[in-house]
């Protein structure tokens, strides 16, 4: 229910914009595949007093609508072995989808070669952490609105490099309990998205987030393009059981241009 | 130039990691003991039932602790520690194969006092095994008209199977449900495996887990209810043995099946360890430990933890009784059906 407010909200706000600049400019769709490697750190006070540390491959697929505005619709997909304890001996299993839909409004009045936007993103980001099958777990899951800045800039014909900043404005989180386990998720226990997609608003206070991408890409034929980002994420949860993570990522994608 | 500027700001934000998070814990012994001892304090939920002072331990044992000791030796003090619990939920495991588990003394003691050889042997005529079951065998006891259940794990897939077993035993006039060195499992496969012989829907117990700094911080009260009367529940005479190593979902079991009024327990205290135990905690040596984080009440607010089921009728085996090919818990249910209902 929570994840629908939120998705609906956004879609309107879509819809609106998305009307708007269909007379303006000729949209310019991409569909894209991508790869990358990221570094994870991982505190997560339910799952251990240890840091969790990690690298893996991370995948996603992707579509864009460039006109004047900017749409965009992602998923990514990360799992890998975290690593913590004397000489890395406790080795943990993590699992992060995520999926996102931003919607980037030009701000500048005129065609120019760097251009502003604002606007939002809506994003389902879960991190599962599981030991041993399961003898310990953890997990983090948010889901809601970010209020998204971005600045492109084209460098030369078919160049282009892009940043984008996103900070959280409402947030529906879900975290383990104060003991890590209590009696919903153990009769839940066989259900484990209705666990994990059981979550609370989060004020500011209690949830801090921050995205920064930053991304080149380049016009390598008629129809193709290619790029290569570097993603910055750090979240931090204060109420107990608190949780901090910094994940930098760097990727290359391959832009199929229609 | 600017292609430069770009990559040492990726570069300066990437290595922001300290800043972000602090310092990972030390892997020192004080620091390992330190962080054990705060875990406990802030999330076992059994001080107040179990009568512990924990930060009394604390005065105790950390001045046994300092970085120069040796791994064994703090082995030692935090096995010595967890003992005064008696709570045989708390573990504490090296990673390479060695555990402790607080107060099993007695539970280990009892895995000699019962043979599953000298069962299927002298007392049953047969004995089937359920396939899709760990540990979950039924039988007839010989020249008696009483059926056999073997039950050592709450751990299985398929509990409904339990109502194919009673249909199997359903034309006898008693059963022998053997619950000894049940080892426990899943709470739910309690529930389903009593239902083949509720009779009756009972308030059994509460369930309350630890939630905050407080020793007497805990959730809302849970109820739980045994499953009301089914059409094919087995509601003739139920004999459960029992013995120390009966635990856990084990004795959530009993929770159910002692409110039914035609159930009798005989044979030892079960071991008193009713909660759920926590996910694996770690320590900076990569130790590992987990304990117990619920409490479980019975209707009249009374705790069973420490404690656990006495039986009815309290009888024990030795293991010399064993060597002597004598199970008297298994005979002493047998005499209970004659003499009680003259069941032969």
């Amino acid at each position: 229910m929570k994840v629908s407010i939120s998705i609906i909200l956004l879609i309107s706000l879509l819809r609106i914009n998305a009307f708007a600049q269909e007379s303006e400019s000729v949209p310019v769709n991409y569909w894209g595949v991508g790869i990358g490697y990221s570094l994870d750190r991982v505190k997560d006070i339910n799952f251990s007093p240890l840091h969790q540390k990690g690298n893996s491959l991370f995948y996603s697929i992707f579509y864009e609508r460039h006109a004047e505005n900017i749409i965009k619709v992602n998923f990514k997909y990360s799992g890998g072995t975290l690593k913590s304890g004397r000489s890395n001996r406790l080795k943990s299993s993590f699992y992060s989808p995520s999926i996102s839909v931003t919607y980037l409004k030009n701000l500048s009045s005129e065609q120019q070669s760097t251009s502003l936007y604002i606007g939002g993103t809506y994003k389902l980001d879960i991190l599962y952490m599981d030991w041993y099958d399961q003898d310990a777990f953890s997990y983090l899951s948010t889901n809601g609105l970010s209020v998204s800045g971005a600045i492109s800039k084209q460098i030369t014909s078919g160049k282009n490099i892009e940043s984008t900043i996103s900070i959280p404005i409402v947030q529906f989180l879900s975290r383990p309990p104060y003991n890590g386990i209590d009696e919903f998720i153990i009769e839940n226990q066989d259900d484990p998205l209705k666990i994990i997609l059981n979550g609370d608003f989060a004020s500011f206070r209690e949830y801090k987030s921050i995205s920064w991408n930053i991304n080149y890409s380049q016009e390598i034929s008629s129809r193709w393009n290619w790029k290569i980002d570097y993603d910055l994420n750090i979240q931090r949860v204060e109420k107990e059981p608190t949780f901090t993570s910094l994940s930098n990522r760097i990727s290359t994608s391959l832009l199929y241009k229609f | 130039m600017k292609k430069l500027t770009l990559l040492l700001i990726i570069a300066s934000l990437s290595s922001c990691t300290n800043l972000i998070l602090e310092e990972d814990e030390p892997n020192t012994q004080s620091n390992n003991f330190e962080i054990f001892w705060n875990d406990f304090d802030k999330h076992y939920s059994l001080f107040t039932i179990r009568d512990i002072n924990w930060g009394e331990l604390y005065v105790n044992y950390r001045p046994q602790v300092n970085n120069n000791i040796s791994d064994e030796e703090l082995w030692l003090v935090l096995s010595n520690l967890i003992e005064h619990l008696d709570d045989s939920h708390t573990v504490l495991y090296d990673g390479n194969g060695n555990r402790y588990r607080s107060g099993y003394a007695l539970n280990e003691q009892s895995v000699n006092e019962i043979s599953e050889g000298l069962i299927v042997s002298k007392y049953l005529d047969f004995i089937t095994e359920v396939p899709s079951e760990d540990h979950l065998s039924f039988g007839k006891v010989k020249n008696k008209d009483i059926g056999y259940i073997y039950l050592g794990t709450m751990d299985g897939r398929n509990p409904s199977v339990i109502d194919d077993v009673i249909d199997e035993l359903k034309n006898y006039n008693a059963i022998i449900l053997d619950l000894r060195q049940n080892t426990g499992g899943d709470d739910r496969y309690s529930a389903r495996i009593a239902k083949a012989f509720s009779d009756g829907e009972h308030f059994i117990y509460t369930v309350q887990t630890r939630n905050g700094l407080n020793y007497d911080d805990f959730d809302e009260k849970k109820e739980y209810r045994t499953y009301s009367n089914s059409e094919n529940a087995y509601l003739k005479p139920v004999i459960v043995l029992t013995d120390r190593k009966t635990i856990s979902a084990g004795e959530i079991f009993l929770m159910h099946m002692k409110s039914f009024e035609h159930v009798v327990q005989i044979g030892d205290t079960t071991a008193g360890d009713f909660s759920t135990v926590s996910n694996m905690r770690f320590l900076p040596n990569a130790w590992h430990y987990q304990y117990s984080i619920q409490k479980f009440l019975l209707p009249n607010g009374e705790s069973l933890d420490g404690i656990g089921h006495v039986p009815d009728v309290y009888v024990k085996n030795t293991q010399a009784d064993i060597t002597a090919s004598n199970d008297k818990v298994l005979e002493k249910a047998i005499q209970y059906l004659f003499d009680e209902f003259g069941i032969e």
